[in-house]
């Protein structure tokens, strides 16, 4: 296989990692040479924010051709696939036929693998729990050669692959259970959100569970942060109507930094003030992932790029954790240029999943050194509240916090080390974090 | 058309063939995959066939070998059927240190058994033709130090096109040559190369331009045309100092 010197940037735009690029165009090249003695890690469309796909000055595999699917069992509802394969694929393909993939994140050009990786969580998580919960089975690539994994065989490997950020193996396949799909239009309500404590409240699994899909934006910019107040959005199948087609392209965002703070503010009353009270019918599409339809919309932030720091707080310190966070950010004057906040009740299985009960809050905030600053301490005050971190975000926490958020980290250094995968695959992320 | 439309893709497993045979199957044209990796092949028509819904068939195919057309063609013979061929077979090799059996395997694949099949089809295919789109290259349009053969297997591929298109035309079969700049793909993976663009590029315009518009020569990105134009008339004295 060849390969060649790249500069990597994630979706964050950040920082640049110098790697050395391997891309097979099918299986047969992954297998016919040994890349796995200098440390390697593999990736698809770099859609983290952070450094779980780079590993600079070494070695790191582009996945994105290994996009075929290979079976589906139409009554079952389960496809087997390449890892390239994306959430955009599944839902274009098996949407008229009444499926959709589990745990659909905010963007759907994110690969399998990468979901894999990540154990990704969606705005259904109330009915269905995270990404890993549907993975039936994983063809990974070890050092040991090509192995079957399932949640009843090598089990442990498999709970380690489930959010194990790639370092556990290269996927080469999957086994996915897909979820019903009543129809490829939901309507949609809004609801207006004046403070924190409305949100919590909202939250409350009897009231999110009454709906399909629940997604709230809280307005966080100068005007915003004081109050918390937002937009929650609920979401039901709709068999009803006529069918939309998805709104797939908007514009192009340009190399530009037009996400500066008072266009932002702006941005952030606008949604406020115009919110649509009544009910409307949207393509599941674009719903969602409302940003799809903006290519490149990270370029907004300028060349420096930009911070999320996505966090959970359990529901009994939620409220508590968030009001000390907002007031830091007002007393402090960081703003977030755009933020999603979500419930989440079900508990990933991976040994470094993200999702557990609580509520997420994910914020942007461009890079500026008082930025990364704040962000410290905010995540310091996530873990005093007994939160976590979502590693598909960051790039900024530290061992002695990571360590704390995530208990089962101690387990899983351990089997990466038995099995002589720490040697075989290591990327950035797991030398910052020491995994 | 009242009948169903196929293609028949040769080298199947590259990466343009992969994008073309998406765009085609989009728009629900069944497949017949004819490539020497018969496990890619298998994943290939899985892939296509739960993305589109439409039947695909493969066949272990090296176009090196000629005793195998007859089989090829009667896989492909369908009355109800009008089958467009997309010929996409082809292998670069770098020519600083290349072994005679490199020279003539070029040579080989790219320009004698191309003209080989093409040769035998039009006299043999009993079923109704429609389209053949070939993959060629803008190295076929001037003859440069760096890749002499590569671009004699293309340039020489080009002059036979004619011939043929002229025959062809008399049958309704219309042809036409796609001539790409660098595209992206595992051949070229380690290369700077100006002008790069995705398989998927290069395949939207085989569709588009060559196939839906009929053209007879496709260049693509377009602005080959216009280069390869001044290329072929910079005077040789001039041109053999020329490195890029």
């Amino acid at each position: 296989m060849l390969s060649k010197k790249m500069t990597l940037s994630s979706w964050g735009n950040h920082q640049q990692s110098l790697c050395e690029v391997f891309r097979p165009e099918k299986l047969e090249d992954l297998l016919e040479e040994n890349i796995l003695n200098n440390g390697i890690i593999a990736q698809a469309n770099r859609l983290n924010y952070g450094d779980q796909a780079f590993n600079t000055g070494g070695d790191v595999i582009q996945m994105t051709r290994l996009d075929r699917m290979l079976s589906f069992d139409e009554k079952a509802g389960v496809l087997v696939c390449e890892p390239g394969v994306t959430f955009h694929d599944i839902l274009t393909t098996f949407l008229p036929k009444g499926w959709m993939p589990p745990a659909i994140p905010g963007t759907l050009n994110v690969s399998m693998g990468g979901a894999i990786a990540n154990d990704v969580h969606g705005k259904n998580d109330v009915h269905y729990g995270s990404f890993g919960q549907h993975v039936l089975a994983i063809e990974l690539l070890t050092p040991a050669g090509l192995q079957t994994i399932t949640p009843h065989k090598n089990t442990d490997l498999f709970w380690a692959t489930i959010g194990g950020l790639g370092l556990t193996g290269i996927i080469t396949r999957l086994s996915l259970q897909l979820l019903p799909a009543a129809s490829d239009m939901l309507m949609v309500k809004t609801q207006r959100i004046d403070n924190i404590e409305q949100w919590i409240d909202a939250f409350s699994e009897n009231r999110v569970k009454n709906h399909d899909f629940c997604v709230g934006w809280i307005d966080l910019s100068s005007r915003g942060v004081h109050s918390g107040r937002g937009l929650l959005w609920t979401a039901d199948f709709y068999t009803e109507g006529k069918h939309k087609k998805p709104r797939d392209y908007l514009f192009t965002m340009p190399p530009l930094p037009l996400f500066q703070p008072q266009l932002l503010d702006w941005f952030n009353q606008g949604q406020f003030r115009f919110a649509n009270d009544k009910p409307v019918v949207k393509h599941i599409m674009d719903f969602l992932s409302p940003l799809d339809s903006i290519k490149h919309w990270n370029r907004g932030y300028g060349k420096a790029g930009f911070y999320q720091l996505q966090c959970l707080l359990p529901f009994d310190t939620a409220l508590s954790g968030y009001r000390e966070i907002l007031a830091f950010m007002t007393q402090q004057k960081i703003y977030a240029a755009l933020s999603i906040i979500k419930p989440l009740f079900k508990t990933g299985q991976g040994l470094l999943s993200f999702p557990g009960p609580g509520v997420t809050l994910a914020m942007d905030f461009h890079n500026k050194p008082r930025h990364q600053q704040a962000i410290g301490d905010i995540m310091a005050i996530v873990q005093a509240h007994n939160g976590k971190i979502y590693l598909a975000k960051d790039s900024l926490l530290d061992v002695a916090t990571f360590r704390a958020m995530y208990p089962e980290q101690d387990a899983f250094r351990t089997l990466r080390k038995h099995a002589a995968l720490d040697t075989a695959f290591c990327s950035d992320l797991s030398r910052r974090l020491e995994i | 058309m009242a009948t169903t439309q196929q293609w028949l893709i040769i080298g199947a497993h590259s990466s343009i063939a992969r994008a073309f045979a998406r765009i085609a199957a989009s728009h629900g044209h069944d497949m017949i995959l004819a490539g020497r990796h018969p496990a890619e092949l298998a994943r290939m028509a899985a892939d296509l066939t739960i993305r589109h819904g439409i039947t695909c068939k493969t066949n272990g195919f090296d176009m090196n070998e000629p005793e195998h057309y007859a089989e090829l063609m009667q896989l492909c013979q369908d009355p109800e059927k009008t089958t467009h061929i997309f010929l996409a077979a082809g292998i670069l090799f770098s020519e600083a240190h290349l072994s005679d059996a490199h020279v003539q395997q070029m040579l080989q694949t790219n320009f004698v058994s191309p003209i080989m099949f093409l040769h035998r089809w039009i006299h043999d295919f009993e079923g109704t033709t429609g389209s053949i789109l070939v993959l060629g290259s803008v190295a076929g349009d001037r003859g440069r130090a760096r890749n002499a053969i590569y671009g004699a297997s293309k340039g020489g591929l080009e002059t036979y096109l004619e011939g043929f298109s002229a025959a062809a035309a008399q049958k309704k079969i219309h042809v036409s040559l796609i001539k790409p700049g660098p595209i992206d793909t595992q051949m070229v993976f380690h290369l700077a190369m100006p002008l790069l663009i995705s398989p998927e590029t290069c395949a939207k315009a085989c569709w588009k331009n060559g196939f839906i518009k009929q053209q007879r020569i496709v260049y693509t990105p377009k602005i080959w045309r216009y280069i390869m134009g001044i290329v072929r008339h910079i005077p040789f004295f001039v041109f053999k100092h020329i490195k890029k």
